[in-house]
């Protein structure tokens, strides 16, 4: 064989190198093909796999169906049939098959009849054309011609058309000898049908499974993001592609990505995946259909999936505005925790840029407690009380000492003063005080109280007060509880209206509650009128921004001491400082997330020698730092599209006002509010129990669940009460509804939030509700106790019910002043409707049968009558 | 350009065929139908089914009955004593009120032959029966035989709670309860009125006599497994395997505090 290169170039073959490519080239094409169909195409496989699955159970459903059919309905649908042909074969009879013909002839009939009258129908209106036409042009003589002509065709259709319905009348008739000979026929049919049709169901369902198409779903967010050239971003979704079942039904026991969205009721329902996506919520790289891409765990993309601890950070996005979010439980307390925590003292949070100072004042503090308490106190607030909602200032010795000698300081120019509490008191009876007022709505009194009250977080809303004795002194604690803003304008603490003997025999009670080994601080050595001190210790102050939270003399012109926090979700790893953390292993990774969870557990862990840190210590449990961290992530500076933010309209804002206010007031302490509150339900329960007393007793003797408050309520009444509070309403609660000493804009905004609750909007005014003779006959009856018997639970005046108080009801003479008339008729007609649970029994509608001579036996004039009655019962108290 | 179309065609076959870790849906077919059979119960004839009885009792010194206090309408409610009936032991120890049932069960005999309570009266300001069992969604004739105001007011989770007022001159009134739950019952007129309501799915459910006896018949033959529940001790339960046409023996007995 010559050598190739002796080969002439137009006789050399190339075949063997085109095979070679050819082969190459094809198994590239396989493995590309391959590649995107197994690797780069995962929601094909979703897709089939769901469709397969979901194909697999409507078959073996089917299967259940038929063997369940063949036990129970086999024999049913052989009779059944039999009975269909029986009743099939009697058709075949002379009489039946005489009526195809009649049915055949009729038509017949009912054509010629129809044609006929057509034909005289254009007629007429020809002629009538004429006829008007006639008039139009003056041709009067025309028009008396045509008339009598156009009478006649008159006459004459309406005989016509006559004919026409009589042979359509006729042929219904046929047609319903008809359907009676098929009556047997169709009844047996429907039978039949209806025990097929679970099967028929399901193999619907088979077909339309086998003719679904795999295919990308796609959705476009148009303007959901601000993007760095001002301009708002589209962005886009294909996360269906694999999670194909999120928006239906009846895949919440299967895995992802075949699950069901969690609470699709309420998140898919106001957030339809066409208009929101996915990614808006849960980030992630929206427009990526393979893993990990699309959950955006690769690098440079910058806003990785959530997980489920931080996923609610996704809803503060659009809901920022709001501190309670539906359907976003950690979201909310999270929200509530930085309200009640007061992160706005020290940081810019926005919306939250006017707040007040949420600690006590300090320029009176010595008269108070003792500089020794102050002391200690700054040093470690945790030891003392473990719950306290104030942040561990974890001062050092020196720096403690030196904030002592300047409250010491500023202390000497207070004005304010104690009078001596007189001596006595007992302490049994204090104790059965702080039981039975309420203090536990918002205090935990006994470790036993500790133990029992569960709420919505981990701290305390107002001190423990288990060693209040080792804080305060006696005669500031008599002056205190007796009027709390005296000492304090800003406080939340309100007035309980205590007589001198029970504020003294609290005073006696809570002298006791002492610590048990409380730690030696002897300032006795320190000079704290020393100059350099008391500044030094206005330094630190200063510094570590007590300020924030506190009114302290000298610092009124400081301001916040921290940074925003609006963009510090939005910061990377490498913007946070880790001091040694990541060295000696204080932190599991160098994440946001990491730096974050550390920081909330102990504000100090980035701390070196060289980087004083100087936030004071909340010491959040894991769940707490894990909250706050969320809430951070949520803050992370982008600007959503107008279209996405949630826009809370006066209502919202009526809402949020009047939850903020709640919460500063703590008045879920006592009440259920939003259906949640009643804190000091527990407590009463323990209290009940201990005394030999039933559950049911303890929850009639608990401060009232305020469900539809805005709507029961006038107005005016609420202002009224919230001013200026009484207790007869309920006369049997020990429990009093204490005195906030609200100014008139915190009670319009609580009234204002009551109605927003309820979604109405009431003026203020007065409400004259007429009694008629008819009605004030019928309600005395009603009322009577052989009737409906009312009295039987509710007072009146000064008529009171039989049996043990906590068995009352509300007393009637209230009523005019303080319900709306149409939530009393609401309330009569429905009450487990307007408030579940209640003790109140629903009398209608069965009652107004039974009772026929009564408003003839009518429901609602009845329940108009009752209302009536009762709007103006203050005319009759005298004869009940 | 046959053998393009071809050529990807094959791609695809090998693909279908091909192997490749299947994704976990979590949930098989099997599960699916599991769970649409255990529905409705469906009444059948039962032929020659057994029987279960027994006794239940108390482990225990028998406690003594709590005296009640009336304290309202007394002309009405004070004729008789009331005693608490959160825990009724005879002397010789058996225990009445208790519920006891077959706890899950398919098919079986129709409701019709269940010893239920058609009816509670409210008599002497106490409920009588003390535990009504009445089948869900069947009529329960509520009667009033006091002439003073009542109320009927449940306890429940499955069900909705009702609280109806029956006055006086309302002697008879019907609800019906569509889940089966034990439902408690109280009156707010009167305080001390407690009863239950125990609501059945299917027939095979029986309350004890004063002496803690019981008798549930027409069982058709299998293993099942019988829930005792008692207002203050809670439930217990028991296997129990039941032959054709013969009667079987399961007692329990419930301590103290348990």
């Amino acid at each position: 064989m010559p050598k190739r290169s002796e080969t002439p170039l137009e006789e050399r073959r190339y075949g063997h190198f085109f095979l070679l490519l050819a082969g190459l080239l094809a198994l590239s094409t396989f493995w590309a093909i391959w590649d995107m169909l197994r690797e780069r195409a995962p929601w094909q496989r979703y897709q089939m796999e769901i469709n397969s699955l979901e194909y697999a159970n409507t078959e073996a459903e089917l299967t259940a169906e038929q063997e369940k059919f063949e036990r129970r309905y086999a024999a049913k649908l052989e009779t059944l049939q039999q009975q269909l042909t029986e009743a099939e074969s009697k058709l075949i009879g002379e009489d039946y098959q005489s009526i195809t013909a009649e049915v055949q002839q009729v038509d017949l009939k009912i054509e010629k009849a129809m044609q006929v009258y057509r034909f005289a129908k254009s007629e007429y209106d020809a002629l009538w054309y004429e006829y008007k036409h006639a008039e139009h042009t003056g041709h009067t003589d025309e028009m008396e011609s045509l008339r009598p002509k156009i009478d006649n065709l008159q006459t004459e259709i309406t005989a016509l058309k006559q004919a026409w319905d009589d042979a359509e009348a006729e042929k219904d008739a046929i047609e319903e000898r008809e359907a009676g000979f098929r009556q047997e026929i169709t009844q047996l049919q429907e039978q039949i049908a209806k025990l097929n049709k679970p099967m028929d169901e399901l193999e619907t369902k088979l077909g339309n499974i086998s003719d679904r198409k795999i295919k990308i779903e796609q959705f476009v967010m148009a303007g959901f993001v601000k993007g760095n050239f001002q301009s708002y971003l589209d962005q886009v979704d294909r996360c269906t592609s694999c999670h194909v079942n999120e928006d239906k039904g009846g895949f919440d026991e299967y895995n992802i990505p075949f699950k069901t969205h969690p609470n699709r009721e309420v998140l898919i329902k106001n957030h339809p995946i066409n208009q929101f996506g996915c990614s808006p919520c849960h980030e992630g790289q929206g427009e990526a259909i393979m893993l990990p891409h699309a959950h955006g765990f690769v690098s440079h993309w910058p806003k990785p999936l959530l997980n489920e601890t931080m996923v609610e950070a996704g809803c503060n996005k659009c809901h920022s505005s709001e501190l309670k979010v539906e359907a976003a439980p950690n979201l909310t307390r999270s929200k509530r925790m930085m309200y009640d925590l007061a992160c706005y003292a020290c940081h810019e949070v926005a919306g939250y840029e006017k707040m007040r100072k949420i600690g006590p004042e300090l320029n009176s503090i010595t008269k108070k407690t003792t500089n020794e308490f102050i002391y200690r106190w700054v040093k470690d607030t945790k030891s003392f009380r473990q719950h306290t909602r104030m942040p561990n200032p974890q001062f050092t010795d020196q720096e403690a000492l030196a904030v002592t000698a300047y409250l010491n300081f500023i202390n000497k120019e207070s004005d304010y003063s104690v009078p001596r509490a007189p001596y006595g008191g007992s302490v049994t009876r204090g104790e059965n005080y702080v039981e039975s007022l309420g203090c536990k709505g918002c205090h935990v009194v006994t470790d036993k109280d500790r133990e029992v009250r569960v709420t919505d977080v981990t701290y305390d809303m107002a001190p423990e007060l288990t060693k209040i004795g080792s804080k305060v002194n006696r005669d500031w604690l008599y002056a205190w509880i007796r009027n709390p803003k005296q000492y304090n304008p800003n406080t939340s603490m309100p007035k309980l209206r205590l007589t001198d003997n029970e504020a003294l025999d609290i005073v006696a009670y809570l002298t006791t509650q002492k610590e048990g080994n409380p730690p030696a601080a002897n300032l006795a050595g320190a000079d704290l009128d020393s100059e350099e001190l008391i500044d030094e210790g206005k330094t630190v102050i200063r510094n570590f921004g007590c300020h924030g939270c506190h009114e302290i003399k000298g610092m009124e012109k400081e301001g916040k001491v921290s940074v925003a926090l609006d963009e510090f979700g939005g910061k990377t790893h490498d913007e946070l400082f880790f001091g040694d953390a990541i060295a000696n292993e204080s932190v599991p990774d160098d994440s946001w997330e990491a730096w974050t969870i550390g920081k909330m557990k102990n504000s100090r862990l980035y701390a070196t020698e060289a980087v004083v840190q100087r936030m004071p210590n909340f010491e959040f449990s894991d769940e707490d730092a894990l909250s706050m961290t969320m809430l951070l992530r949520s803050w992370d500076g982008r600007k959503i599209g107008k279209n996405f933010v949630k826009k809370i309209g006066t209502r919202g804002e009526s809402l949020e006002k009047g939850r903020r206010l709640v919460r500063q007031y703590n008045c879920v302490g006592c009440h259920i509010i939003e259906d949640e509150g009643g804190y000091i339900r527990p407590t009463v329960i323990e209290a009940f129990k201990a005394k030999g007393k039933t559950e049911d007793a303890a929850l009639s003797a608990s401060p009232p669940d305020l469900i539809g408050e805005g709507r029961k309520v006038q107005p005016d009444w609420l202002f009224d009460f919230l001013k200026n509070p009484t207790t007869n309403i309920r006369p049997w609660l020990d429990i009093r509804m204490p005195n906030f000493d609200f100014n008139d804009e915190e009670v319009n905004t609580l009234i204002a939030y009551f109605q927003a609750l309820e979604d109405i909007n009431r003026p203020f005014s007065e409400i004259n509700i007429n009694l008629t003779r008819a009605e004030k006959r019928a309600a005395e009856k009603l009322y009577s106790a052989d009737y409906l018997s009312c009295f039987s639970c509710h007072q009146v005046g000064n008529k009171k019910p039989e049996g043990p108080p906590e068995g009352w009801a509300p007393d009637f003479m209230l009523a005019p002043d303080r319900l709306n008339p149409d939530w009393v008729s609401d309330w009569i007609a429905d009450p487990q409707a307007m408030q579940p649970g209640t003790k109140m029994p629903a009398f209608y509608p069965d009652i107004a049968e039974a009772l026929p001579d009564i408003l003839e036996g009518d429901a609602d004039k009845q329940v108009e009558a009752l209302r009536d009655y009762l709007m103006n019962i203050r005319k009759f108290a005298n004869n009940l | 350009m046959n053998r393009a179309f071809s050529l990807i065609a094959l791609a695809f076959a090998l693909v279908a065929c091909g192997g490749g870790e299947k994704a976990d849906t979590g949930k098989k077919a099997t599960t699916d139908t599991a769970m649409m059979s255990s529905g409705s119960y469906e009444a059948m004839e039962v032929m020659d089914g057994g029987t279960i009885t027994g006794v239940v009792t108390f482990d225990g010194a028998v406690p003594a009955l709590k005296k009640l206090e009336i304290t309202k309408d007394v002309n009405v409610c004070g004729k008789t004593a009331h005693y608490d009936e959160s825990l009724v032991v005879s002397q010789t120890n058996g225990m009445a009120n208790v519920v006891v049932k077959i706890t899950s069960i398919a098919e079986g005999k129709g409701f019709e032959t269940m010893s239920a309570s058609s009816e509670v009266d409210q008599k002497g300001c106490a409920f009588i029966p003390h535990i009504s069992l009445v089948p869900a969604g069947a009529k329960l004739t509520i009667l009033n035989s006091d002439g003073v105001l009542h109320n009927i007011h449940t306890y429940s989770e499955i069900n909705k709670s009702v609280n109806v007022a029956q006055p006086g001159f309302k002697k008879k009134m019907t609800q019906t309860f569509a889940e089966a739950e034990m439902i408690r019952v109280a009156c707010d007129v009167h305080n001390w009125m407690g009863g239950y309501i125990a609501v059945a799915d299917h027939p095979y459910y029986a309350v004890t006599d004063a002496n803690g006896n019981f008798e549930i018949g027409g069982v058709p033959a299998g293993t099942y497994t019988l829930e005792y529940w008692q207002e203050s001790l809670g439930t217990k339960t028991a296997e129990v395997t039941v032959a054709a046409g013969a009667s079987v023996e399961a007692n329990a007995m419930f301590a103290a505090g348990s």
